[in-house]
């Protein structure tokens, strides 16, 4: 038992989501990360020196690519389109994995430019469940799926969150990017225990996880507040809890990925927040 | 044209050939010394770990000290007054992270002296040397062994395009076709074209690596007005080791026009004013939209129903 604890802790890797900002940073402290996500729908029609750049940098530490526009937790059929780029990007920069989110994106020809709950239903989990089977023929592997956060529960709606997440996860048989953030966020906007929604899900598919911050906002009326999901603030020490939880609970090894979209700090302090979420990870594998 | 041999066709015939022939000796070599120099296992993004190593590879001693000069003003160990520079005191030297900066805090302790004496320095500073010696090692830089490698294929093309154009001349003479201006004139440029892949002082590698760096920071340095005076960030003394000094913001670094008036190019990176989707400037906003049109971030909440990553 405190073997495995062991070799988990080894095998955890702790990294970052590639962005520009923070390039300096990251090249300077390439020997504290383990691993990077980039984001994929940058490079789909980028020039021959971006494409060579972002190849380079695959080649130095391992890169995986997260894509934000395939729309897959959907009725509407995923465009074979957006997954031929992310195959040949993935051919190309040679990354270990990719991953999409849990949102549906377009509809009726409408572009939304936002990562949107679908309906927790039936068939929103059909739609999801064929369009990742189309996307992992189509690209040539499973992507790792990402749950999105939101601030209202999905209208029309028959399952909850864990069940329609587990019910995805399971039906696809593909690993779980889990956010702990929106996680968190989803589970104290619906007045739920942010550690038992966490319980519910499938963790032993848990294969990555992304770590961010948000701030609290008024709700219309005032009649409360709610957590907004935002990448530019510091992970709270909650979301650390969750992971330690995770940790304990999740025996196989995990890519933990911190996030950060804005308002960036110095990178003496993101570095403090790989070395918190290394901590939560070792005090879920040693509890 | 006449006949199977090139030699003997007309002058346009012969020409149009030779020109053939020359582009497909020179980027036959170009290519050849490329994939030999591209393989270097040297050529490492996490060289921008060391700026002023970064800047010593794309424009030598003086682009490395004269970046050293510049972070040493933004972190008070170098007090700048006009194009005068002068060490702040003898304790600047304990606060120094690297040797060039040290070099840079010696040449102006206990002196007020003139930016331009980094220039007449730069070369002769321990650290510069230093640099020049594990870059050139590192065959990131040119170096002998690099060079007689270089020599080895572009003296071969060099002869072969000599020999093809000295020949064509005899036969041409020999039969009273005294015309050879043109042939001169090709044959000269492919070898000015050859030249010139024996003499470039950075290696393939290094250009590649460089060109990397330049795609990775191209977002900092659209945000380079961001960047805030006084903290000696990695990011300004990177972003003047990648790409130039004119790429820092005079508005921040506003010394810069008195240090280096001629490091002023009309270019600059700093077009960050306008830069849309940009959540960098306060935590109160949405964050960025995460939805298919996503810039760079994948973006947190917009609010309403949907959520990023």
């Amino acid at each position: 038992m405190v073997a495995a604890a062991v070799a988990a802790v080894a095998a955890d890797r702790v990294g970052l989501g590639w962005r520009g900002e923070l390039a300096a940073g990251i090249l300077s402290n390439l020997a504290h990360i383990d691993v990077l996500e980039v984001i994929a729908d940058d490079y789909y029609r980028a020039p021959r020196a971006s494409m060579d750049a972002l190849c380079s940098l695959a080649r130095q530490v391992p890169v995986s690519l997260h894509g934000v526009g395939m729309g897959l937790a959907s009725t509407i059929p995923a465009e074979p389109r957006r997954l031929h780029a992310m195959a040949r990007l993935m051919q190309r920069v040679q990354a270990e994995s990719w991953s999409e989110h849990l949102s549906f994106v377009r509809a009726g020809g409408v572009e939304i430019g936002h990562l949107a709950a679908p309906p927790r239903t039936p068939a929103s989990v059909a739609g999801a469940v064929a369009n990742i089977a189309l996307a992992s023929r189509i690209v040539g592997s499973a992507p790792l799926m990402e749950n999105i956060a939101t601030l209202v529960a999905p209208p029309a709606s028959t399952l909850d969150e864990a069940q329609w997440l587990a019910q995805i996860i399971d039906g696809a048989q593909v690993p779980l990017l889990l956010d702990l953030h929106n996680l968190y966020a989803n589970a104290v906007n619906s007045g739920q225990d942010p550690q038992a929604m966490l319980l519910r899900l499938p963790l032993a598919r848990v294969g990555a996880v992304h770590l961010s911050g948000g701030h609290w906002v008024e709700e219309p009326g005032g009649a409360g507040r709610r957590l907004l999901d935002d990448h530019l603030h510091d992970v709270p020490p909650e979301v650390f809890a969750l992971l330690t939880v995770l940790a304990r609970h999740a025996p196989q090894p995990l890519t933990v990925i911190l996030e950060r979209d804005g308002n960036y700090p110095s990178f003496e302090q993101v570095l403090d927040q790989l070395a918190l979420a290394r901590a939560a990870l070792r005090a879920g594998r040693t509890a | 044209m006449t006949g199977a041999n090139p030699f003997y066709w007309t002058g346009p015939w012969f020409l149009a050939a030779y020109l053939v022939f020359g582009l497909v000796v020179y980027y036959g070599v170009r290519e050849l010394l490329l994939r030999q120099e591209l393989r270097n296992p040297h050529a490492q993004l996490s060289l921008a770990d060391d700026p002023y190593r970064i800047a010593f590879l794309r424009g030598g001693a003086l682009e490395a000290v004269k970046i050293a000069a510049i972070v040493l003003v933004d972190r008070g160990l170098l007090r700048a007054d006009g194009p005068l520079l002068e060490t702040a005191s003898a304790d600047s030297l304990r606060f120094a992270s690297h040797d060039i900066e040290r070099d840079v805090l010696r040449l102006y302790l206990g002196r007020q002296g003139h930016s331009r004496e980094l220039a007449v320095q730069a070369d002769a500073f321990p650290s510069c040397n230093e640099y020049r010696q594990s870059l050139t090692d590192q065959e990131l830089l040119v170096g002998p062994p690099l060079l007689r490698q270089r020599e080895k294929y572009t003296w071969v093309a060099h002869y072969l395009l000599l020999t093809v154009a000295l020949v064509k001349a005899i036969i041409a003479v020999s039969t009273g076709h005294y015309n050879l201006l043109f042939l001169a004139i090709m044959t000269a440029a492919f070898l000015l074209k050859l030249r010139s892949l024996r003499t470039s002082p950075t290696s393939s590698a290094a250009r590649r690596l460089l060109s990397d760096l330049r795609m990775l920071f191209s977002r900092l340095n659209l945000r380079s007005s961001r960047l805030q005076a006084g903290n000696g960030s990695a990011d300004m003394a990177l972003l003047a080791a990648i790409f130039g000094i004119g790429a820092l913001p005079l508005a921040v670094y506003p010394y810069l026009l008195d240090l280096y008036p001629m490091a002023r190019p009309a270019y600059s990176g700093d077009s960050s004013s306008g830069s849309s989707g940009d959540s960098s400037s306060g935590g109160d906003g949405g964050g960025d939209s995460g939805g298919s049109s996503c810039g760079s971030g994948c973006g947190g909440c917009g609010g309403g129903g949907g959520c990023g990553s």
